[in-house]
């Protein structure tokens, strides 16, 4: 058995020293041409975001309300979890900051000495000038007369055991421009004229969500439908009841995989005219992610017409 | 219950049959002790391959990721340094890289080139953070800060500035529900801020998946080849020595012309040779045994036989003198009377060697009749009577009522009576000789128990040999042949019955013949005891009283030397 057994191990080593030198990169070889392939991810856009730190005990009335202008233009939470606790509890079950966006530039927070150890209530003023607004559709309407620096709202604060919170607060998200650029960003969503001949540009900005792609906000977007200002104007292809459920990317194609209720669009419109609609909307509206692009559209997974052809709406690359 | 004892009987019988067949199988050994090595060596050849692997590939991203983190890091500061709205470059594209502008703060333009410097495929993400400073908290893309373990970020805090620290664990990011494995690099630089580099190791988790997957294929293979291995030559092995074995067996079951067959001229067959050698020297030894005792036997016989003549004639010419010995002096009459006597002895010596010669040839049958074993007992009392009245015996007899029909050779079971009877006068010492019948569905038995001497240890089966004396020296008294019990012995073995003896030194001998109801039947068990019941009782009783002391080496202990042995 002994001489067995020795044999055997010397086969394992042998085995393993064999599988060892595959491993070593080979340094030989003929030039090999290398075929070149849409570089990076489009749908993966590098962003930068604002992280809301929660507030400390420590700070001065000024630096809350610093601190609590940095948390509304956090989009990590999306229920300002973070941004309530600025605000005493009263104050944070009342506000509502969905309603809408008042952008401003130039903000400063008006320096006054700092309140004496023992004061239990201060106030803070914020000065800026208002640039514009967003509304709760994503419309931005920029302030068509520029107005000069001014206050622009003064945030009462009371002197809680854990440190000064904002009493009071205005149901409206107080942004910057830089907020704005940063974390807004514009988007034109395609919608069809009354007349179905062609495509009118409904601009909105889309916050940038990091639980999901910009891509998959975009979309969701589209099937939210236009904006007030053009409701009554244009139409949407996309069939009610229609819903996202994931954008990715295969094989240099953008997939758009949306639920059953996309299929509708076969049967209605003229001439499968609503399909292709709907294609050159989705297709118009991606297409400020990437020009080179392809997209298809599919359903529940499968391709998108019951015979398995694809719906694709192609870009010259 | 009955039946968690019948599955618990189960799984014993089957524990049973399993160490039954490890401890047969010489091939079952070889084969698991190969596999158990085999698999403890392609373990840790893998276990220590696996692990070198990923100490190459991991340290080979850490380094890459720290010289990445540590050119950041200059960037960033200088960024950080750089007073805002001095930005030249404008911007540009609406949904493409985040562009620095005029109005942005240092923190927001570090930020957006490092998330541009990650590029597109977003080989890594940083946070930028000033816990001093409200708001002063930058990430890019969708890493999130619970990324910055708290040992991590403890150890930026205590560390000198410009300390680069990293650490592999896992990466959180926002869309994913799973962490992922990664690399955060921490550093802290002036003014209070920390930098936070975030690699992914998703890449190389699966590279390192993907050659473990392998390995652990390789590994069992590699066993299973073993394995197959050592099966293969342990049956090259075993199966001519599992042959010599079967050989072994049958030449000891008698069958000497058993051999092996020899292939070759390795180890096995010079195995086998010898094992034949052997065998053929066994079974010449045995024949010549055999011719020798043969020649023996035939001798006894024949000189038994060539002795009856001249016996007989000499006989009748003592038988004249004897008759005669009225008128011879007082000398001479005692001579004629003392030849008489011996030469009675002589010739029944003479008929007893005859009558064993004919065991030894095998040429003893059996005469079977139904007869009442009673009758038989009483016959064999009646004709050694006499003689126990001249050595002063008492016969006491202890027969069953009821009538115990065996069948049996009555001429040789009288026979067997009669010597056993005739060895309790001779060394009874005139006390009380007991005979007991005993029946039972299968078998009778006759004890006969003397109140003598006894048999010391050991002696039990050497009174059935053939002219065996207890003491050589002591002269036979009644004129036994030396022969009787020997004869006795293969009478009851004729029979297919046991003739057994029992003694203790000082409490006297019993000897015990059972022998089947129906001739031919096997004897599986006797009617009777061995032991007498008054010594088995008064033994036990003594035991339970007096643990301490063992009344075998008691007896033992006591033992005189007895006078004789056998008839």
């Amino acid at each position: 058995m002994r001489p067995h057994r020795v044999g055997a191990a010397g086969l394992a080593l042998a085995l393993v020293w064999a599988g060892a030198s595959c491993a070593v990169i080979p340094t030989g070889g003929p030039p090999v041409s290398y075929e070149e392939q849409v570089q990076g991810d489009p749908l993966r856009k590098p962003y930068v975001r604002v992280v809301a730190t929660e507030p400390r005990s420590e700070w001065t009335p000024q630096q809350v309300v610093s601190g609590f202008l940095n948390a509304m233009a956090s989009l990590d939470d999306p229920g300002w979890k973070i941004a309530r606790k600025y605000l005493t509890a009263e104050a944070a079950r009342g506000w509502r900051p969905q309603v809408g966006v008042t952008v401003y530039d130039k903000g400063q927070i008006v320096k006054v000495p700092l309140p004496p150890d023992d004061a239990m209530e201060t106030e803070v003023t914020l000065k800026g000038a208002v640039t514009g607004s967003i509304d709760g559709e994503g419309k931005y309407r920029a302030r068509s007369r520029p107005g000069g620096e001014s206050n622009l709202q003064s945030f009462p604060l009371i002197k809680t055991p854990q440190g000064w919170r904002i009493t009071e607060v205005l149901n409206v998200l107080l942004l910057t421009e830089a907020d704005i650029r940063r974390s807004y960003r514009p988007v034109k969503l395609y919608y069809l004229d009354h007349l179905q001949k062609g495509l009118v540009v409904d601009e909105v900005r889309i916050p940038v969500d990091p639980a999901q792609d910009f891509a998959e906000s975009m979309v969701r977007r589209l099937l939210d439908g236009p904006t007030g200002t053009l409701k009554d104007a244009v139409s949407n292809a996309l069939p009610a009841g229609t819903e996202l459920r994931r954008v990715f990317t295969e094989d240099d194609k953008i997939i758009v995989d949306l639920n059953e209720a996309a299929a509708n669009a076969i049967s209605s419109g003229a001439r499968g005219g609503a399909v292709d609609a709907m294609a050159a909307q989705i297709g118009w509206t991606l297409n400020q992610l990437t020009e080179r692009w392809e997209v298809e559209v599919r359903v529940n997974g499968e391709p998108f017409y019951p015979d398995g052809s694809a719906l694709r709406v192609g870009f010259d690359r | 219950m009955q039946i968690v004892r019948g599955v618990r009987r189960r799984a014993r019988r089957a524990a049973g049959r399993l160490r039954r067949v490890w401890r047969r199988s010489l091939q079952l050994r070889v084969v698991t002790s190969t596999l158990v090595i085999s698999v403890a060596v392609v373990a840790v050849l893998g276990v220590t391959l696996m692990q070198q692997f990923t100490k190459t590939v991991v340290e080979g991203r850490t380094n890459a990721a720290l010289t990445e983190a540590i050119s950041d890091r200059a960037s960033i500061v200088g960024q950080l340094n750089q007073p805002p709205g001095e930005v030249s470059k404008p911007s540009t594209t609406g949904l493409g890289d985040p562009a620095p502008s005029a109005g942005d703060s240092s923190l927001d333009r570090a930020a957006i080139a490092m998330a541009n410097r990650a590029g597109e495929a977003s080989r890594y993400t940083v946070i930028i953070k000033n816990e001093a400073i409200p708001g002063e908290y930058r990430a890019t893309n969708e890493i999130d800060p619970r990324s910055i373990t708290a040992d991590l970020q403890q150890k930026v805090r205590d560390g000198r500035l410009n300390d680069t620290q990293s650490r592999t664990g896992e990466l959180y990011y926002f869309g994913k529900a799973q962490p992922e494995p990664g690399i955060a690099i921490g550093v802290k630089v002036e003014n209070g801020y920390e930098i936070y580099h975030f690699f992914p190791l998703t890449e190389e988790e699966n590279l390192l998946w993907s050659v473990r997957q392998t390995l652990v294929g390789v590994g069992v293979g590699l066993v299973v080849l073993l394995a197959a291995i050592a099966s293969l030559v342990t049956r090259q092995v075993v199966t001519p020595v599992r042959l010599a074995r079967q050989a072994a067996e049958r030449l000891a079951a008698g069958q000497l012309e058993e051999r092996l067959k020899v292939r070759g001229e390795d180890d096995l067959a010079r195995l086998a040779t010898s094992f034949n050698e052997m065998a053929a020297n066994l079974a010449l030894k045995i024949h010549q045994l055999e011719e020798l005792s043969q020649v023996q036997r035939q001798f006894v016989s024949d000189v038994s036989h060539e002795l009856r003549t001249p016996l007989t004639t000499v006989r009748m010419a003592a038988d004249l003198l004897y008759e005669a010995r009225a008128d011879f002096d007082a000398a001479a009459s005692r001579s004629a009377e003392l030849m008489q006597a011996q030469l009675e002895r002589f010739e029944s010596m003479l008929t007893d060697l005859l009558e064993i010669s004919r065991y030894d040839a095998g040429a003893a049958t059996l005469d079977v009749d139904s007869v009442d074993m009673r009758d038989v007992v009483l016959r064999a009392v009646a004709d050694s009577e006499a003689l126990g009245e001249k050595q002063g015996a008492r016969f006491a007899l202890r027969l069953p009522s009821e009538p115990c029909m065996a069948e049996v050779d009555s001429r040789r079971v009288e026979r067997i009576l009669r010597n056993l009877l005739f060895n309790a006068i001779e060394h009874g010492e005139g006390k009380e000789i007991v005979v007991t019948v005993g029946a039972d569905r299968d078998a009778v038995a006759v004890a006969v128990r003397d109140h003598g001497v006894g048999l010391r240890a050991g002696e039990e089966n050497l009174v059935f040999d053939r002219f065996w004396r207890a003491d050589p020296s002591r002269a036979r008294t009644i004129g036994g042949t030396g022969l009787g019990l020997a004869i006795s012995r293969e009478d009851a073995t004729l029979h297919g019955g046991w003739l057994q003896a029992w003694g203790v030194p000082g409490e006297g001998t019993q000897f015990r013949l059972s022998l089947p109801r129906v001739a031919g039947a096997e004897l599986k068990g006797s009617p009777l005891s061995l032991v007498p019941p008054e010594i088995e009782m008064r033994r036990t009783w003594r035991a339970h009283i007096t643990p301490v002391l063992s009344p075998a080496t008691g007896e033992r202990v006591l033992d005189v030397t007895r006078e004789g042995g056998s008839a």
